[in-house]
């Protein structure tokens, strides 16, 4: 199948009962799954796994998708589910994704012109401390600098208010930095 | 590489073997028809709490009394149907979770759907109490013709406040008037210059009021007396009262 089709349009060949178009979502979501999984599951072996449950639970559900609206964020809304569950399963301490971040409304950015963070400055920061950061702070930031998700994207994924994952990205960022100073300082 | 063939092969060897197979259509639309229904069954049942909620209140005549200061504010809370209130509070939690299950309510913050909710039930509630539906539940109850929510029904009118007396002015007398309520009990209510008057003492034979004070030796000493027509929130200035008066 051509790779100008959208996603909707091979999901909705699937709808229709095309089960090879499903092997076109696999090929062109794999690799996306497999990196967020692996970035949000930083110390879990069978990521792989995971990925395959993710798109066993797509194709099971699929016509619960309406192709009125955007795949990617559907399917990342199932992978995030997984790998939720998945970390529960690992963790002893039950994870909460309520927080008073979701209570109020934030209608100003957290962010001011003096936190701005050079590109550099942000890779290295995620590359040495993003697997230490708390998970509601990490998932937002994953899913905002490394899968190119918009907030409403990523609000839709999460089910957590537009505002509030500005103030987790904010916030996650603030952490981490905090963190990659203290570093610089001792060295 | 490997990792990456086996995982779109093992996918759709499962889907070809039938390991893995599409729930159809009908499941998630029989799934979405459910919840719907269980929205509006919780939205029904929190408005019909919320109304009986007023009801009762109105029934028992505590809905009228914080206007009489302190004394009535606390015999009003004491008076709460706390049972209910915490059914109502258990359904506006379920609505929330249900209703956060669409993306107009987990885009915004929980304040605002929560916020949202309970005006809707509360305007809903007060709506639902202005029509005679509880009276005629209450009705039926009395003459156990109302099966389930009939026991609600008396168990509340059992449970009155010991000093409030709602009822009908029969007659005026010397110091006071006789009033009886809807039990045909008849009570002597006794008038002093202390009795508080928040809206205005003009009472006629007729009126329906409610008289907040203690019964001893059969004779209610009335600490505050008010008409239930009067349903202001807060009592009207001595001007108000003055007009009230010469109307």
């Amino acid at each position: 199948m051509d790779a100008n089709y959208k996603d909707e349009d091979i999901v909705k060949k699937v709808q229709e009962g095309d089960a090879e178009a499903f092997g076109i979502i696999v090929d062109r979501y794999e690799d996306k799954l497999l990196r967020y999984g692996r970035r949000f599951l930083s110390d879990y072996d069978d990521i792989a796994d995971l990925v395959q449950d993710v798109f066993l639970k797509t194709y099971v559900n699929i016509k619960n998708f309406d192709i009125a609206l955007r795949f990617s964020p559907w399917i990342y809304r199932i992978a995030h589910n997984e790998f939720v569950n998945a970390l529960k399963k690992k963790t002893k301490n039950p994870l909460s994704f309520f927080d008073v971040d979701i209570l109020f409304p934030h209608p100003v950015s957290e962010e001011n012109e003096s936190d701005r963070i050079d590109k550099q400055t942000l890779s290295l920061m995620f590359e040495k401390f993003l697997n230490t950061l708390d998970v509601k702070y990490r998932e937002p930031i994953i899913l905002y600098y490394f899968e190119d998700m918009g907030y409403q994207e990523i609000a839709d994924i999460l089910h957590i208010p537009i505002s509030t994952v500005g103030v987790r990205i904010t916030r996650g960022k603030k952490i981490l930095k905090k963190s990659y100073d203290s570093f610089e300082g001792k060295k | 590489m490997e990792e990456k063939k086996s995982i779109k092969n093992s996918v759709l060897e499962k889907i070809k073997s039938g390991q893995a197979a599409m729930k159809p259509k009908w499941h998630f639309v029989l799934k979405a028809i459910l919840i719907g229904i269980g929205l509006v069954i919780c939205i029904l049942l929190t408005l019909l709490v919320i109304s009986l909620i007023i009801f009762i209140l109105h029934d028992n005549g505590a809905w009228f009394i914080p206007a009489f200061g302190m004394r009535g504010v606390g015999r009003f809370i004491i008076s709460i149907p706390w049972l209910l209130v915490l059914a109502c509070i258990a359904f506006i939690i379920v609505l929330e979770i249900l209703v956060r299950k669409y993306s107009f309510a987990y885009r915004k913050p929980f304040l605002y759907s929560i916020i949202g909710i309970i005006i809707f039930v509360i305007v809903g509630g007060i709506g639902i109490s202005a029509t005679r539906i509880h009276d005629n539940f209450s009705r039926l109850a009395m003459e156990k013709r109302l099966p389930f929510a009939g026991p609600i029904y008396r168990g509340f009118r059992a449970q009155r406040p010991a000093d409030v007396y709602p009822g009908t002015v029969r007659e005026i007398t010397g110091d006071g008037f006789l009033i009886e309520n809807r039990s045909h009990e008849t009570f002597r209510i006794v008038v002093t210059h202390a009795t508080r008057f928040p809206f205005g003492s003009e009472i006629v034979v007729g009126n329906e009021i409610v008289v907040m004070g203690d019964l001893k030796d059969g004779v209610v000493h009335a600490f505050g007396i008010r008409k239930i027509g009067d349903e202001l929130p807060f009592p009207p200035g001595p001007g108000q009262i003055e007009m009230r008066r010469l109307n």
